[in-house]
């Protein structure tokens, strides 16, 4: 941990290629799965997803990021279009995490996290498996059921260092791959808090 | 891949009071993606976009309108002239919005169905998503892919071309950038001399026949044909400190520094000057840099090194054979040409 003081004036990522697998598992694969998670806007922190068959699911998966197939196949459209600014224009692929704001710490009083990168070694992708063993997932024609994960933005710099250090990513790379890596894969994050 | 075929008739009626004759001229005028015999598979197949004549004349309209820079002020055409086969005014930089000046030189379109990557250093990895490059560039059309979204969705013009091409009431970019890679991969050269001499349709005067065998035994591990590139990056030893990184700014790799794409040579003699930087002039600048100017350090290519050593008759006969690649189809072809509203 930095200690440094962060506002984040954005702070953006993608998720995507959700699944559910069941007890004899087999999956229910979300077709065209890519969500843009926006927290400055509301609505996008609700994913919702319709037409999944009753029954009980004991594991959530999905990805951490953009795909590779996705970022080498030309112009994609809603969550993936490029009016969404969270892709690179000059250096092919996607952002697949943004994060921006001000900062006391930082020499410039701002930092710019732009964190992508789908290619061999720089390759950010995460795929996340959560198990819902605990509170098993019943998915029912009668109600809509609920998963809350809880993220942690601070986990960006778990292994990375302070904004007085470092106070810009703008491309794939070890740096954009180590912040990524310990907000993705770091235990506290992503986690299922409640299922209803 | 879709091949349209539209069939037209003429029919010539000539009437004299000698003779009565009637002659029929029938011509197929066959419109789509057409696959040269004497080149490899493309790598562009127009998947997810199947190609349409609606399409391809939509991306002909946006390649040529300024409508997708900042002030209305440069459109691709500006920097991708036809005459120049697709490459700019013969000017080292292209200017941009503002005046601004670029900082390498503006390439020559042609075959870029071929492309793996776009761009000297390759960066931009498909033929869609290569038209938000200059776009967004702040030395370019320094525009935003949503503004231009706001300006076509407000043009009546737009509106219809792109419902008549996609059935769409509402623009968006990835149709947009659908059309416009329409357009550019339909920038085919494969009708220069070099091409007929290939197909056995022409013979080549003696000099530019000692230019091809120069050509083969020296060039073309880089230059491979037909297309006249290996799509690879290379530093041909240009220089010794490098001003520009060139691919190392797109892999952060050491050895990278000082590469760029092995540019195609298809209407070289078109596309004055050369290099990424524009730096020579004249085709025999450029014999004379890879006869004796090569600079042998750091990253420079082994296939180079020590350079060639051409002799005068020798850059002569490899000069006659490199116009050899002017194609005078594209460079002509109206329906590349500016078109009118």
């Amino acid at each position: 941990m930095t200690n440094d003081t962060l506002t984040f004036t954005t702070f953006k990522y993608y998720v995507s290629n959700f699944k559910l697998k069941k007890e004899d598992g087999s999956y229910w694969i979300h077709p065209e799965s890519y969500f843009l998670v926006d927290l400055s806007n509301t609505p996008s922190l609700e994913l919702d997803f319709t037409d999944i068959p009753a029954g009980l699911y004991t594991d959530l998966e999905f990805t951490l990021g953009v795909d590779s197939a996705r970022n080498v196949s030309g112009a994609q459209t809603g969550a993936l279009a490029i009016t969404n600014d969270m892709f690179w224009t000059w250096n092919s692929g996607y952002i697949m995490l943004k994060a921006e704001g001000t900062s006391p710490n930082s020499s410039t009083d701002s930092f710019t996290f732009h964190l992508g990168g789908f290619a061999g070694e720089n390759n950010i992708v995460t795929d996340k498996s959560l198990s819902l063993l605990t509170t098993p997932l019943t998915i029912a024609s009668t109600k809509t059921a609920i998963v809350h994960l809880q993220v942690n933005p601070a986990k960006l710099w778990h292994e990375s260092p302070s904004v007085s250090v470092t106070n810009t990513i703008h491309m794939p790379g070890t740096a954009a791959k180590d912040m990524a890596t310990s907000y993705f894969n770091n235990g506290s994050s992503f986690l299922v808090t409640s299922v209803e | 891949m879709r091949l349209l075929i539209q069939i037209g008739v003429i029919s010539l009626l000539l009437f004299s009071c000698k003779k009565k004759e009637v002659q029929i001229e029938e011509y197929v005028d066959t419109w789509g993606f057409e696959q040269p015999s004497h080149f490899p598979e493309p790598d562009y197949k127009f998947e997810n976009n199947t190609l349409s004549k609606q399409k391809f004349e939509l991306g002909r309209f946006l390649f040529y309108d300024p409508i997708l820079s900042l002030d209305s002020t440069v459109s691709c055409a500006t920097c991708h002239a036809q005459e120049h086969a697709f490459a700019d005014h013969n000017v080292p930089f292209s200017m941009g919005v503002d005046g601004a000046l670029g900082v390498r030189n503006s390439p020559a379109l042609s075959n870029l169905a071929w492309y793996p990557n776009f761009m000297w250093d390759g960066g931009i990895n498909h033929i869609e998503t290569f038209s938000v490059g200059p776009i967004t560039n702040m030395l370019e059309m320094k525009e935003t892919v949503s503004n231009v979204m706001v300006k076509l969705n407000n043009s009546p013009f737009y509106l219809e071309k792109f419902k008549e091409a996609f059935g769409v009431d509402n623009i968006t970019d990835d149709l947009m950038l659908k059309s416009l890679a329409q357009f550019m991969a339909m920038l085919v050269s494969s009708n220069s001399k070099y091409d007929n001499y290939i197909k056995g349709e022409v013979e080549f005067t003696s000099s530019e026949l000692n230019g091809y065998q120069l050509f083969q035994q020296n060039c073309v591990s880089c230059h491979t044909e037909p297309l006249t590139t290996d799509f690879s990056y290379r530093n041909n030893g240009l220089d010794s400190i490098f001003s520009d990184q060139g691919r190392a700014l797109i892999t952060l790799l050491e050895e990278d520094k000082g590469k760029f794409k092995v540019p195609s040579l298809r209407n070289v003699a078109q596309t004055y000057p050369y290099m990424h930087d524009g730096r020579f002039f004249t085709l025999d600048a450029v014999l004379d840099f890879y006869s004796t100017g090569i600079i042998d350090k750091n990253t420079t290519d082994e296939l180079v090194r020590g350079g060639f050593n051409f002799s005068s008759s020798q850059k002569s006969d490899l000069k006659a054979f490199l116009k050899t690649l002017t194609d005078y189809y594209l460079i002509g072809d109206p329906a590349f040409s500016p078109p009118s509203r």
